[in-house]
């Protein structure tokens, strides 16, 4: 796989604040990748200094081996769909999705014929003689993307284009965009702070923390795999245990916790005995079990999610666990009941105590 | 039930308006009537006392020249202020902004009795006689601070990201300047222009210190004004504010259409 | 940016600076003579008639004042929570009064208040009145009811933007906690709009104190104020530069002071 996006040793400062540290990253041709984060994190700036909004206050950015660092953002092959959609609002929406090609001085027959195209990719046919504020939110965010795509980037560059629409046009749109980007099987960088829209759209996630990249792979990756405490809290819910390691044999590690000591697969680098980790496992690899049972407590909350049930378990005075299954597999459970819960080893993971 | 309970305010809010426009009725209404004292009751109707205005043989060199420091005003306050205006939303620190947008108010705050002087000391210091000239600046230097203002309160819903949008698209700073942002800011800087002529044109405190032996339509009704009750005054008056009246309206439909 | 700094500095910094300057030369004739004199200053404070018309000037304005703000937050209010929406409208129609001729305004009040002006002639013509009211013209009366109309809509911009922000959710949750209409009002909206009538006061007090037109057309012999002095000593026989210039100072820093005195007084008593 080439790369089509390349950030070599990218900071950013603003004034006194930084907000992207010495990032390194790779994105493939074809790649369909989401920057991950919570707000503040940094991914939008990253964006930018990709599409040429910014500059980075020391490091690279590559597009398919050109270095762009110093062009301007008119000068680079890539195009951006913004947050709220920026649709020029003194042009219909033929015009707008013209525009590039129109500064790039293409004849109007020709337009027209890409125009067309465009607005039938993202089925809009018949629209084009609208004005911007004619259109629902979700029409002017498929128009700003036939837009950015009119030109056919090397990379096409979102941020956020999705956060402005309400729940159900969001998940539609998602589908739509992934159903897209695999049609032309273009270069899709996506910024969004929603871990639900990462997971469904992404080849990969890049999850960022205070202008960094913490950890990066497929979504299945991340989720099964979080490599630190923040990744498994940011995405999905998990159950955490902090303990010290009592053991490490066989490619097992066990670690001593207040609710007993457990058993988990040994990953990644090699442990110190004493050295303080964290266990981590998700509430619906978390089974009510009779034997072989890990932890228990009492029950303190059962909340009732109509697919799925979530009781609450307290182990320790700091500490409730959490189990999610289906309503039957919780049958005759009260608040207040004694239960004993288990998960399979290799549910758990081991993590760094970062502090988070 | 409703209604009654805004009969009292509904009052109110007549008596107000009423003490605002009662005198501008009163100058219309009188520019009208025969009698040439202002009183009751209304005789009978004419139009004498237009004629008899526009006789005046000043008039019409006021009138031309009251038209030349409106377009003035409007041009140089216009795009001056328009310029600054978007020059100063751009700015990233807000405190720079607040700070430099009430530095650009103080003319509307000091006195203009204390700015005319302040510009007659000054022309005089620099050996510049009085005249059109000096006074243009005067009405510039006053009537830009209502420019930036207007044009800052249209500008604060102007979406910048259309700018971004453009550059990504490949236009140059020049030509998304001359494609996108020139379309969507011309109405308000329009309103805005249309602003500064008004205030030009019933400008009188600065054009007195420093017009000289000139003439402009609010120097000439002064000095009607001064030598006792003439009804060509009403006359001139009503013309004047029906001008005026219809540069704001004006200005303010212009910038109604959204800045989109 | 770069021309509009440029003009302010050259036509506005640069003149206020020549005004300051000014003020410590002398004048022979019409001749202006360089000079570091407090000679002006001297003047100005002692001498009695200067001393009476900046006492005057300052009570009518603080009167103008006194009249314009209450109305302006009485009628913003009404605009605000009684008509709402339609209160945008009503603005317009006050805001527009603003550009009916400055001059013309004024002039119109002296045909209104007239010994034989709309008002006396219509008053004896009904019968009310036998003589003329002859306080109505010339006086100080006369002054404040004009200026009190020119000024009253730019007292009410403030307001009326001040209470805009104030929702109407804060009014009812006071009148919900079981205050009453009036202490909702001291309690609740008057502290929220403090800045508005800040804006509005100033308004009025400073521009007011700095007219010469309107005492000059309307008010009397006995009615000038202290900018027709200043007025006199830029355009009128026998004028001064240098003492105008020291006198256009001594006013500004006079109703400034006086501003900020009422200012610290308002706090004051909306402390309690």
């Amino acid at each position: 796989m080439t790369a089509a996006v390349e950030i070599i040793g990218v900071r950013k400062l603003f004034g006194a604040t930084t907000a992207l540290e010495r990032v390194d990253f790779e994105v493939g041709a074809g790649e369909f990748v989401s920057l991950l984060g919570a707000s503040g994190c940094g991914k939008s700036t990253l964006l930018r200094i990709i599409a040429g909004f910014e500059s980075p206050s020391e490091g690279r950015v590559r597009i398919h081996g050109e270095d762009v660092t110093n062009l301007p953002p008119e000068r680079r092959p890539t195009n951006l769909v913004f947050q709220r959609g920026a649709l020029f609002p003194h042009m219909t929406v033929r015009e707008n999705v013209g525009y590039g090609l129109k500064v790039k001085g293409w004849e109007r027959t020709r337009i027209n014929d890409r125009v067309d195209e465009m607005l039938a990719l993202v089925r809009l046919e018949g629209f084009g003689d609208r004005e911007p504020d004619q259109l629902s939110g979700g029409q002017a965010q498929r128009v700003a993307l036939a837009r950015a795509l009119a030109s056919e980037p090397q990379v096409l560059l979102l941020d956020e284009p999705l956060s402005a629409l309400d729940l159900k046009l969001r998940q539609q749109m998602q589908l739509e965009l992934r159903a897209i980007q695999k049609r032309l099987g273009a270069t899709f960088v996506f910024v969004t702070h929603d871990q639900t829209e990462a997971l469904v759209m992404s080849d990969r996630i890049a999850i960022m923390n205070n202008g960094r990249i913490v950890q990066h792979g497929t979504p299945r990756d991340i989720y099964r795999r979080p490599k630190s405490v923040f990744v498994s809290n940011f995405i999905g819910a998990t159950n955490l245990l902090r303990g010290t390691v009592a053991s490490v044999e066989n490619g097992r590690t066990f670690l001593q916790t207040g609710s007993g000591t457990h058993a988990i697969p040994a990953t990644g680098s090699p442990l110190r005995v004493g050295q303080l980790m964290v266990l981590s496992v998700r509430p619906e690899a978390v089974r009510l079990q009779g034997e072989g049972a890990r932890v228990s407590g009492l029950v303190t909350e059962i909340i009732y999610q109509g697919n799925n049930v979530r009781v609450g378990t307290r182990l320790d005075p700091d500490t409730i666990f959490w189990a999610e299954g289906r309503d039957d597999e919780f049958d005759g459970i009260a608040v207040g009941d004694t239960v004993a819960l288990g998960w399979a080893e290799d549910a758990a993971t081991i993590l760094e105590d970062d502090g988070t | 039930m409703v209604a009654l309970r805004k009969i009292l305010p509904a009052a109110f809010v007549s008596l107000v308006v009423a003490y605002l426009y009662a005198p501008i009725a009163v100058i219309v209404i009188f520019s009208f009537t025969t009698s040439p004292r202002l009183s009751m009751p209304i005789e009978g109707l004419t139009l004498a006392w237009y004629a008899n205005a526009f006789a005046n043989p000043l008039i019409s060199t006021a009138l031309r020249n009251s038209l030349i420091l409106a377009i003035i005003s409007a041009v140089l306050s216009g795009a001056m202020g328009a310029a600054f205006a978007f020059w100063l939303v751009t700015l990233k620190r807000a405190r720079v902004q607040a700070t430099l947008l009430t530095a650009s108010l103080m003319p509307a705050i000091v006195p203009l009795l204390v700015i005319g002087i302040a510009l007659a000391v000054f022309f005089r210091g620099v050996g510049m006689q009085q005249g059109l000239l000096n006074a243009a600046i005067g009405h510039v230097l006053v009537s830009l601070p209502f420019v930036v203002l207007t044009m800052n309160a249209r500008l604060e819903t102007f979406d910048f990201s259309v700018l971004e949008a453009a550059r990504d698209l490949g236009a140059t700073p020049s030509r998304a300047f001359r494609d996108i942002t020139l379309p969507l800011i011309r109405p308000s800087v329009i309103g805005a222009a249309m602003l500064a002529a008004a205030l030009s044109l019933d400008e009188f405190v600065v054009t007195w210190f420093n017009v000289g032996n000139q003439q402009t339509v609010p120097v000439l009704v002064w000095g009607l004004m001064r030598r006792g009750i003439d009804p060509s005054i009403n006359a001139i008056a009503t013309v004047l504010l029906s001008v005026l009246v219809c540069l704001v309206i004006a200005s303010n439909i212009i910038n109604r259409k959204k800045v989109k | 940016m770069l021309p509009v700094g440029i003009f302010y500095v050259v036509f506005f910094a640069i003149p206020m600076l020549c005004l300051l300057v000014l003020s410590f030369w002398r004048a022979k004739g019409f001749e202006l003579i360089p000079d570091f004199t407090l000679e002006n200053y001297h003047k100005i404070f002692t001498s009695p008639l200067y001393r009476a018309l900046m006492l005057r000037t300052i009570g009518v304005a603080f009167t103008t004042a006194l009249i314009v703000v209450p109305i302006a937050f009485a009628i913003s209010y009404v605009m605000r929570f009684v008509f709402e929406r339609r209160g945008q409208l009503i603005l317009q129609i006050i805001l527009l009064s603003l550009f009916s001729g400055y001059l013309v305004r004024i002039y119109a009040w002296r045909t209104i208040l007239g010994k034989q002006g709309l008002l006396n002639s219509t008053l004896q013509w009904l019968g009310i009145i036998e003589e003329p009211l002859e306080f109505l013209i010339y006086s100080n009366i006369a002054v404040v009811i004009t200026l009190s109309g020119l000024l009253l809509p730019l007292a009410v911009l403030p307001l009326y933007s001040a209470m805009l922000n104030v929702s109407r959710d804060y009014i009812e949750a006071a009148r919900d906690l079981g205050a009453g209409k009036l202490h909702t009002l001291r309690t609740v909206l008057v502290p929220m709009v403090i800045p508005g009538l800040r804006t509005a006061f100033a308004f009025a007090f400073l521009l007011s104190a700095g007219d010469f037109v309107t005492p000059a057309l309307v008010g009397g012999s006995q009615s000038m104020l202290i900018g027709n002095i200043v007025a006199d000593q830029f355009r009128g026989i026998g004028s001064n530069w240098p003492l105008g210039a020291g006198m256009a100072f001594v006013v500004v820093a006079v109703m400034l002071l006086a501003y900020l005195a009422v200012m610290r007084l308002i706090r004051l008593i909306t402390r309690w």
